[in-house]
């Protein structure tokens, strides 16, 4: 899952950006199961693997509860009132948000927190369940996936399809002997079952085809009813050059043709075999309302048949209803006063009645404020009633603990995907070598930064994948603060100090790195003074520069940099290791999120074989001799994930806490009946 | 006016442009390559996007091309769309912005002028005097409070943390929407205490300063000693003869005032999270939205122009001896 912008421009946000899976921050597929008997589980994340508690994680607080997953803490786990209560409907819940996102239409905007309203006011035709870890179908009934049968040009299958130029048969392939038996793996798939020869075959691209089966009581909130029309339209937007999808278009540019199949179903073929092919029809597959959109819908007002591309693209770009969102969820955009909040109330249309699944709350606010101090006055003034950016030393300090804290709100924490690290240009000569990155490692001592700056309440990190999937290799450990050791690396590779300055140096020059931090950050700057002592202890002179994001983000993105501090936020179970770790990703010459320029035959290799890997299991070991590999290249210097610190409004019951950004979702909440402004479960509004 | 507007936007749009940080780079560049959704990408688009990013806002350009196009929609009152909202209009969100920062601004000015003038007067008036000690001490303490730290200050003294008397975000109550008018009303007062107050003290105190230091000079001039002379009452003297005199200076800073006040609005837009032209300004900047910037830049520069035009014509109000053909 990808890169997704965190519109960060303010300075005490931390830094962001993101790639495939990942968000680059300061910054999850799986068969339908209900009625799709023909689908084949394509994910594993709910299988992530387990390891016996790590005593020194044991040691420093962390409890098996947060390493758990996907299951969640019970609800109301940390709240001093979340004795179980009766919930009732009605009220109405705020959340902080720290930017305000431009627009709501995900197909051409991709901040980070539009996924957060996304959640709550639209649908797909699959989400990701935070629960299992597995994608459920939801504006769609039923999906099933298919392989599709790549022919060579002597094949002779006259009933082939075409799609990409490529003549091909889809249904599910098996192998029997010199042939593939296919058989249609769909009740909308009507080509016959056969044996085809595998001289006719070129390829065999297995979970390629996905044909879904549409709900046909769905509503968008304009009252107009949702069809298959809307998704084909949906689809198409990303072909034309002219919407600014730019983002989402090499990604979207996958699902190679689509085609309705039936009054209810479509089906779309993905381009090659894929991994994470499922991940695509998630929120990133941005259904939009074809009467409000496309210019070709006769229903829609400013109907043009004739309409060309770049009148179609203007027309999707600069669309109102880009803020003025009509989306599918089951609370609707009803106010949004710009700079100030968005509000969402219940939609009456929405499918699906039951309160456990589309909400109890009346109305869901997102208040933005962008500074975290103001923000944290905001809770403590009733303004807010959540607030997800507790900073650290506020969660461990008197902030949370005086009474006008205490009284109403109380905090918790859960562990995301994110991975706070220091990033090495690897093209800079004197941090190419190995021996170098690795002596940086063993000099600064990672477990005593997490005790003494997060009390303990962080994870050590040694890989970029999501610390609680499949894809993280629990069983590397980190490099030892050894500094002795440190100085023999960098001795090893020709660095020590021959002019008596206390700086090493080689060939006539220091070892000199400069740091790159974002300007306004605390934090960072906090670790850099301490990363900097480190190393002059091992005769490396470390330099910090702080600069405004804008300026940042460029010479980091134009490898302008020796070192900067960093986080990737994961927003998925498995990530795509394509964008940060693939050599064709460290061209010099292009912008890439492989910013420290990796370039490794071993890493490729794993990176390609993990992506084209469907077998859970299989993927699972590909992923553990990745890990290894990268910690040994130490392109990184893997530093940790810290648990987001969350204050939550105590009368809010039903809190349930993810590992997936924002960490909690507000469909879960409600308050206890009997309280004001709200009404017993089974009654009207 | 015109040849002056032309100057300002010339070197504001040429400095903008210089600055380092790339629009196209925040926008596109953050990202990475693709989109939400974890789905194969043979190689990432970034430059592919950031390429057409500057071709839709003429970013590749020459600059004075770019500003060829940027002053032609200026000239047809359109500062473009925002580069981050491209369905927003600049002049319409400014627009908006500016029913927010303009109110607060007057109510700055016209609360600065109110405290100040006669901490002006009573100081000269009873200059060596403790008043005029205190008085000075205290303006020069508020003189040198810098405002966003002043800010903070009274968030903590006054928000729930402290003393718990006045809201500190925005200027409307959470459920403003439900208010009565007269509740809606006193509800944006109590709001605007802090953020005003903030916006007042610097000005108030310079302005002071002024005051007195205009009406020093006029009550050492000789038709003030005979005034006294002719045994008026010193209350007639300072008030009929002195005042309007040292007035002049005073009213020649009502230009200068305007865009400090703008520019204070910035900060304390940010602070209280005020949703005005300080705050667009500000957001603006930091995500290089250039056509953000220059759209509340050149406001700013025409309200300065207009403080300008009034100051000049305020001259000839209080001075008879001015006067324009």
């Amino acid at each position: 899952m990808i890169s997704q912008r965190l519109r960060l421009p303010l300075p005490s946000l931390l830094l962001v950006v993101l790639a495939t899976g990942w968000l680059f921050a300061g910054c999850g597929g799986g068969s339908s199961d209900n009625a799709n008997s023909g689908a084949r589980s394509q994910q594993s994340g709910a299988d992530a693997p387990t390891s016996p508690m790590d005593p020194e994680l044991a040691q420093a607080g962390v409890t098996e509860l947060d390493l758990a997953g996907p299951h969640v803490p019970p609800a109301d786990y940390f709240n001093p009132d979340g004795a179980a209560v009766t919930p009732a409907l009605g009220g109405r819940v705020i959340q902080h948000i720290a930017s305000e996102p431009p627009n709501l239409n995900f197909a051409t905007e991709n901040s980070a927190v539009i996924r957060w309203v996304l959640r709550e006011i639209h649908s797909a035709l699959l989400e990701f369940n935070l629960d299992t870890w597995e994608y459920d179908p939801t504006m769609a009934t039923a999906y099933t996936v298919e392989d599709m049968v790549l022919l060579n040009e002597g094949g002779d299958q006259p009933d082939a399809v075409e799609s990409s130029g490529q003549r091909m048969l889809y249904g599910n392939v098996t192998d029997d002997g010199d042939a593939y038996l296919l058989t249609p793996g769909s009740a909308h798939n009507t080509l016959p079952e056969r044996r085809i020869l595998k001289s006719e075959v070129e390829s065999v691209q297995r979970g390629t085809v996905f044909t879904f089966d549409l709900r046909n009581d769905v509503l968008w909130h304009d009252g107009h009813p949702f069809d298959v029309n809307d998704v084909l339209f949906s689809w198409s937007i990303y072909s034309n050059p002219h919407v600014d999808c730019d983002e989402k278009r090499s990604t979207m540019a996958m699902l190679a043709n689509a085609e309705i199949v039936g009054p209810d179903a479509i089906r779309f073929f993905y381009k090659e075999q894929y991994f994470r092919a499922i991940a695509v029809f998630d929120l990133a597959f941005t259904l939009l309302p074809s009467h409000l959109y496309n210019l070709n819908d006769p229903d829609n007002p400013d109907y043009n048949p004739d309409a060309t591309d770049a009148e179609q693209g203007t027309y999707i770009n600069e669309n109102p209803h880009n803020l003025d969102w009509v989306g599918l969820g089951p609370y609707q955009l009803t106010k949004w006063e710009r700079g100030r909040f968005l509000e969402a109330k219940k939609f009456d249309g929405f499918y699906n009645k039951d309160p456990a699944f589309s909400g109890y709350m009346d109305t869901l606010r997102w208040t933005h404020v962008d500074d975290d101090n103001l923000a944290f006055q905001a809770l403590l003034n009733g303004e807010v009633d959540i607030f997800d950016r507790v900073k650290s030393e506020d969660f461990m300090g008197a902030a949370t603990q005086q009474e006008v804290f205490t009284k109403n709100f109380y905090k918790s924490y859960t562990y995301l995907g994110s991975l706070g690290y220091t990033g090495w240009n690897l093209f800079r000569p004197h941090l190419s070598d190995v021996r170098v990155r690795t002596a940086l490692a063993h000099a600064f001592d990672v477990k005593e930064w997490i005790r003494t700056n997060y009390e303990g309440l962080a994870l050590p990190a040694t890989g970029s994948q999501f610390w609680f999937g499949p894809g993280y290799n629990r069983d590397v450990k980190l490099l030892p603060y050894d500094i002795e050791r440190a100085q023999e690396l960098l001795a090893e590779a020709g660095w020590y100090d021959r002019d008596g300055n206390g700086i090493v140096d080689k060939d006539g020059e220091d070892l000199e790195i400069e740091f790159l931090m974002p300007s306004g950050n605390k934090a960072s700057e906090k670790l850099l003074q301490k990363m900097q002592e480190s190393y002059e202890k091992i005769g490396v002179s470390m330099k910090i520069t702080a600069m405004e994001w804008a300026q940042f983000l460029e010479r980091i993105l134009d490898r302008d940099f020796d070192a900067c501090n960093l986080a990737w936020a994961l927003t998925d179970v498995e990530s795509d290791p394509f964008s940060l770790w693939h050599s064709k990703e460290a061209d010099p010459n292009r912008r890439t999120s492989n910013h420290s320029g990796l370039q490794d035959p071993e890493v490729d290799r794993l990176i390609d074989a993990i992506r084209k890997e469907l077998d859970p299991d299989a993927r699972h070991l590909l992923y553990m001799d990745l890990h290894a590999r990268l910690y040994e290249l130490q392109p990184y210097l893997f530093g940790w994930n810290v648990p987001k610190k969350i204050a939550f409004n105590r009368a809010l019951h039903g809190v349930k806490l993810y590992k997936f950004s924002p960490g909690y979702r507000l469909r879960d909440m409600y308050y206890a009946e009997g309280t004001p402004g709200t009404r017993p479960l089974g009654s009207s509004t | 006016m015109i040849p002056t507007m032309i100057g300002i936007t010339l070197l504001l749009f040429v400095v903008m442009r210089l600055a380092p940080g790339d629009p196209a780079t925040l926008a596109v560049g953050t990202v990475g390559m693709g989109a939400e959704g974890a789905a194969m990408q043979a190689e990432s688009n970034m430059e592919d996007a950031i390429t057409k990013f500057r071709k839709k806002y003429k970013l590749d350009e020459p600059l004075l091309v770019q500003y060829g196009y940027w002053i032609g929609s200026v000239a047809r009152l359109d500062f473009g769309n925002e580069f981050f909202r491209p369905n927003v209009k600049v002049r319409d969100e400014l627009w908006r912005r500016m029913q927010v920062t303009v109110p607060l601004s007057l109510v700055s000015v016209i609360l600065s002028y109110l405290i100040a003038l006669p901490i002006g007067i009573l100081t000269a008036v009873k200059r060596g005097s403790v008043a005029d000690k205190t008085a000075t001490l205290s303006v020069f303490l508020l003189y040198s409070l810098p405002n966003f730290w002043a800010g903070l200050m009274l968030i903590l003294i006054f928000g729930k943390t402290g003393l718990g008397w006045l809201p500190v975000l925005g200027l409307h109550d959470k459920d403003a929407a439900s208010f009565t008018t007269f509740r809606y009303v006193m509800d944006v007062v109590h709001h605007a205490i802090l953020p005003v107050a903030v916006l007042t003290y610097g000005g108030l105190a310079y302005l002071s300063r002024q005051m007195r230091g205009g009406m020093l000079e006029v009550i050492r001039q000789d038709y003030i000693r005979t005034a006294r002379a002719k045994g008026l009452s010193e209350r007639v003297v300072v008030y009929k003869h002195a005042l309007r005199n040292s007035l002049i200076p005073v009213v020649t800073l009502f230009a200068g005032i305007l865009p400090i006040l703008i520019g204070g609005s910035v900060i304390v837009e940010t602070i209280f999270t005020i949703p005005g032209m300080g705050l667009y300004a500000f957001e603006g900047l930091v995500q290089r939205d250039y056509n953000v910037v220059m759209g509340t830049v050149t406001a700013s520069a025409f309200m300065t122009l207009v403080g300008f035009l009034i100051s000049d014509v305020t001259y000839a109000l209080v001075d008879p001896r001015i006067a324009y053909d």
